[in-house]
């Protein structure tokens, strides 16, 4: 019996702990988050040092990543997509940004004492943070909006559908962090074991899928999110 | 990417005997995966102690999947850091340089809509121009068809009562001529009478 237990279960999950205060933390996603953040900031500090009327160099990149996350926000948001959209583009590069530095540096040179360097959004807390953020976001903005009114979506179009519109709020943020969640760590893991079976080649294809699939999620989650605040937005 | 199959079970190394007791029931149980275990053990333990001495804070436990802690609502802050930053530097400037950059071309269309009117106006004074050209001209044509008729018109009468003058004196001289001629004859009768009434008388 012991050694069912010991085949099945997961091991993959591997931590570097850091404790601060008596509270652990996991020092490999902590780590790759600083870089992560580090390479978005000198991203957005060194395109738009010098903005002009006429764009050049790198400001043409910021512009399209702002009018792209814009088109997001307008589509999904709707009216006042204006206000949503730094966290909506917050949510959509830092996504992306993870997701891609997963696949595309190549961690392995650094070498941590207990797991491994990693996209930060193959951990589960990455994801539930980013996915508890929206929550927040979202009914922050429909109480914005609307005040205590807001409530009064629960009860529409019937009374009979409370129970599911209750569940949804909580469904919501389950889904959105374990999609991410587990597509990246599931790209990672494939990658990985295709990896460890042939090292050469053969992993290539599947590292593009890699790359399509984590570009599609960051487009998700943003799109989602996006969505979600409109839901909150609009009008009953 | 991950410590798969072989580094995952280095892991339990420090917590040590526990999980040590239950890889030597394993050995018992299954021969072939435990020599597997035991050629990896030795340089995966020694790796383990190396690095376990090398980081004291840092120690190793098995590996979680849904291992909540300090992570989230650090990453959470992350998360609104980034965005507080973002906002600063890429979605406030930038998106204004868009919207200021939309104005700018909108107002130059306007201003390009403002010139056709006033090409429009143009056109239409062009027109006025040469209506006004067209009527003037043709009010001067007028006018001169008029002033020549006019001469014509008294150059003819000039002619037609030179031509009555030179007539009628031509008549008055004519009448004058028959009225002499007359008295001529007269005279010349009353002396062929008088010749006859002498010869009548004589004979």
């Amino acid at each position: 019996m012991n050694f069912l237990y010991d085949i099945s279960a997961v091991e993959i999950g591997q931590h570097f702990y850091w404790s601060l205060g008596g509270f652990q933390m996991h020092g490999q996603v902590l780590i790759n988050s600083w870089i992560v953040l580090g390479l978005i900031i000198a991203f957005a500090v060194t395109t738009t040092r010098d903005l002009k009327p006429v764009p050049e160099g790198g400001q043409n990149l910021a512009e399209f990543v702002v009018e792209y996350i814009r088109d997001i926000a307008k589509t999904q948001v709707g009216h006042d997509y204006l206000e949503w959209t730094p966290f909506i583009g917050t949510l959509f590069l830092f996504i992306f940004v993870s997701n891609w530095s997963g696949a595309l540096i190549p961690w392995k040179l650094i070498e941590l004492p207990h797991g491994e360097l990693g996209a930060p959004t193959n951990d589960i807390n990455t994801t539930v943070a980013l996915a508890l953020l929206t929550s927040l976001t979202y009914f922050y903005a429909g109480l914005k909006k609307k005040g205590l009114e807001y409530f009064g979506k629960y009860v529409q179009p019937t009374p009979i559908l409370l129970p599911i519109n209750v569940l949804e709020d909580f469904t919501k943020p389950l889904s959105l962090s374990f999609r991410l969640f587990g597509n990246i760590l599931a790209d990672e893991l494939v990658v990985a074991v295709l990896v460890s079976l042939v090292p050469l080649v053969i992993p290539i294809p599947l590292i593009f899928l890699g790359l399509f699939t984590s570009g599609i999620q960051a487009l998700i989650f943003a799109t989602l999110a996006g969505a979600y605040i409109g839901e909150a937005l609009e009008g009953h | 990417m991950f410590t798969v199959v072989a580094r995952a079970h280095i892991a339990p190394v420090t917590k040590a005997s526990a999980k040590h007791t239950k890889a030597h029931a394993k050995a018992a149980a299954k021969p072939a995966i435990a020599k597997a275990f035991d050629r990896v053990k030795l340089p995966a333990l020694t790796l383990a102690m190396q690095a376990a001495s090398m980081v004291p804070a840092a120690h190793a436990e098995a590996g979680k999947l849904f291992d909540f802690d300090l992570t989230l609502p650090i990453i959470a802050t992350e998360f609104l850091l980034l965005m507080t930053i973002l906002d600063k530097t890429v979605f406030g400037p930038v998106g204004k340089a868009l919207d200021d950059r939309d104005e700018l071309i909108r107002s130059q269309l306007a201003a390009v809509g403002d010139n056709s009117t006033e090409v429009d106006n143009l056109i239409a004074q062009k027109e006025q121009i040469i209506a006004d050209a067209r009527s003037e001209v043709a009010a001067e044509i007028a006018a001169m068809k008029k002033k020549m008729d006019a001469d014509v018109a008294a150059a003819a009468d000039k002619a037609k009562a030179e031509v009555d003058q030179q007539i009628a004196t031509a008549m008055a001289s004519l009448e004058e001529a028959r009225k002499s001629s007359q008295s001529q004859v007269d005279a010349q009768a009353t002396a062929i009478a008088d010749q006859i009434i002498q010869k009548v008388v004589s004979v």
